[in-house]
Parts: structure tokens; sequence; C-alpha cells
């Protein structure tokens, strides 16, 4: 076997390989990589690969998808240590916790992502601003209805379906509808009143409504599925 | 920048860009929820560099509009603008179709033959066609 210097080698790797590349990989890349390669590595394949970047290697030779070098593990000493600690398991959970009725809205996720620049909670909202911004209610009703959210969602940008438009409109009917039912009027309208209808938009049978949010949760969880629960990288 | 810095600097340009939108559109039309305004302009922030738009009235496709909107884009490296036609009455006729508005490309998925016939000649200087996930 050819004997190549140690300094050749890192110059060599610093000149072509980015610090960062398992950022331009994708991360079903495993799918492409030959199911004995490792058997057929040189022994010493270690010193030709960038200091650190040697678990992604291995994680694609051993099949592991969406690995990510600069996930944080489980310090040493700790009986799971060197374990990897899953970065997203919050946001993942704030997707199952709406299996049984919804698109995973949670009030206290949403309020938690916002930023002091924001006004307004990220990710999908069950009620619209178009639909409440247009009636008198108090502002901690309106506040309510701010920050109940999805988070953020990683399945991607909006397309050009008008799902939501549609979503829009059954969602105001919905609202007018449950006002009526309670006899309230839009100044009279209080927080838990904003959490009420939250919990009928989640629950309804309406397929505008069922089928928007659904389809929410299917591509967050088809997401997750297939990457892992991490953020979307802009 | 941090992956928090980077989420609130998002968070920061999507309300700006937000504020701008309707007040461009409020100039060409009615915004709103209800499907017998002109336009309404996506309010949920989903995290990512886009905004999103759905047209009622198809006169504001018009290449003058839509040039203005990409116009807006300016000061926003790396954001998008989605538009959905979203004409009442045509939502179980027509298939999804829209444009999405990048600074340097406009691409077009407007399925023109649905159009009645003043809006059927729009094209857009510096466009191509695509689809959604282009």
């Amino acid at each position: 076997m050819a004997k190549v210097h140690d300094a050749w080698l890192a110059r060599q790797r610093a000149r072509w390989m980015r610090p960062n590349a398992h950022l331009c990989m994708r991360p079903d890349a495993h799918r492409f990589v030959q199911p004995d390669l490792q058997r057929r590595l040189r022994p010493d394949w270690k010193r030709c690969v960038q200091p650190g970047f040697e678990p992604v290697i291995l994680s694609l030779l051993e099949g592991k998808a969406n690995f990510n070098p600069s996930q944080p593990r489980v310090p040493k000493g700790n009986p799971d240590g060197g374990q990897w600690i899953d970065e997203g398991a919050d946001e993942g959970s704030a997707v199952s916790e709406s299996e049984g009725g919804g698109a995973g809205e949670n009030a206290e996720v949403g309020a938690a992502r916002r930023a002091p620049g924001f006004s307004r909670a990220k990710g999908h909202h069950p009620v619209p601003r178009a639909v409440f911004r247009k009636r008198a209610f108090p502002e901690e009703t309106k506040k309510v209805f701010e920050e109940t959210s999805t988070g953020p969602l990683r399945a991607g940008p909006h397309r050009w379906s008008r799902e939501h438009d549609i979503y829009n409109e059954a969602v105001d009917k919905l609202l007018d509808k449950f006002l009526g039912e309670k006899g309230l009027t839009s100044e009279a309208t209080r927080p838990e009143h904003a959490r009420e209808f939250i919990d009928v938009v989640r629950r309804s049978r309406d397929p505008r409504i069922r089928e928007f949010n659904l389809n929410i949760l299917r591509r967050e969880l088809n997401y997750i599925m297939r990457f892992g629960p991490r953020r979307p990288e802009q | 920048m941090s992956a928090d810095e980077t989420e609130d600097e998002q968070g920061l340009q999507w309300e700006k860009l937000y504020a701008a939108l309707l007040e461009f559109l409020q100039q060409q039309g009615t915004e709103g929820e209800n499907r017998s305004a002109d336009f309404w302009v996506d309010d949920d922030n989903l995290g990512t560099l886009q905004q999103k738009i759905y047209v009622r009235n198809l006169k504001l496709l018009d290449p003058v509009v839509v040039s203005g909107l990409q116009r807006m884009l300016l000061g926003y490296p790396g954001w998008e603008i989605a538009i959905a036609v979203s004409v009442p009455g045509t939502d179980e006729l027509w298939p999804d179709m829209g444009l999405t508005i990048r600074n340097h490309e406009i691409i077009d998925g407007l399925q023109r033959e649905y159009f009645p016939e003043p809006y059927r000649h729009y094209s857009y200087v510096g466009s191509r066609t695509g689809t959604d996930l282009d």
C-alpha cells in the first residue's frame, strides 16, 4: 500500500474538504452506499478524513440516516454517557401531542417560541389572525389566539394550494356559530372562551377544517419519519 | 449567528415583509379572510423564508403588480413570495396553481387555459415555467 505523508494529506483535506461538509450531504445519503463498502476500505481510512468527520462516515457505512456530528451527547460519567441528545425532542412532542385531535397546537409551546421582537408565535394558528382581528375581542382574548400555534413547522414552505384560504372561511363561520350559541358578543368574549373555541376548531368534523389540520400533522410526521425531529435549515 | 438568533432574525424580517406586502396590496384591492375580498396574505409564519398570498381576484396577477412584489424582495435576500390562485367558485374546477416570486426569477405555474380571456395573456419578465416544488 502506498505511503502518503500525513502533512500532505492534511493540506489536501484543508484544501478540498469544507469543515461543514456534512451540511452538504443529503439526509438519506446512506441509501447510496454499498452495503459491504466498509469491508473494502483501507485500514487507515480515518487519516484521509477531515478530523471530526469520521463519525459521519461511520454512520453512513452503518446505514444510519440523518447524522449530525454537532448534535450534543450525554457527558461521560452518566449511565447514558455518549448517547446522542435529541435536540428536537421538545419540538417533536409538540406535534405528537396533537395526534388525538388536530394539528398539534400548544399554547405553551407557541408562547415559548416567541422572541422579543415578535408579535406572534410561529407556526399554524388554529384561529387565523384574519378571522379574529376583525372582531372587537378584548386584548387578552386576542392574545390567546395569537399565542396558540403549532410552533415552527419542519415540513417546508407553503405551496400553491388554497386549502388555508378555504379553512379560514370555515373557521370564520364556526366562530360566528360558536358566539351565537354562547350568546356572546365580541367584547364579552373572554380568554377561556377563546381556549374553548380553539378546542372546538381542533375537534371540528368539518372536512375543510379537519382535513387541513390533519394534512399539517401528516406532513410533519412524514418529515420527522424521514429526516428526524430537526428544525428545517434555512 | 446562533440558531436562536437566526430564528429571531427570520421573525423580524417576516413581520416587516408581511406589513409591507399588506400596505402594497391594499392599494391594489381589498384584503381579508372572507373570500369576497380580493386577496389574503397568509398570517402564519411557518419559520421559513416565505410569504404566501392567496389571490381571489385575477387582476392582482397583473404583471405590474407581480413586478412590484418582486421589487419588494430586494431588501430580503433568500426570501420568496408564493402566490396561490384561489378564486371562489373554482375550488373543484381549477387545479392548484400559482407563482413563486424570488429576487432573481419568477416561477410561473399558472394554467391560463382556465382563466377568462382578459387574464390569459399575462406574462412576466424573467419568468420560467415550473411547479411549486421548484
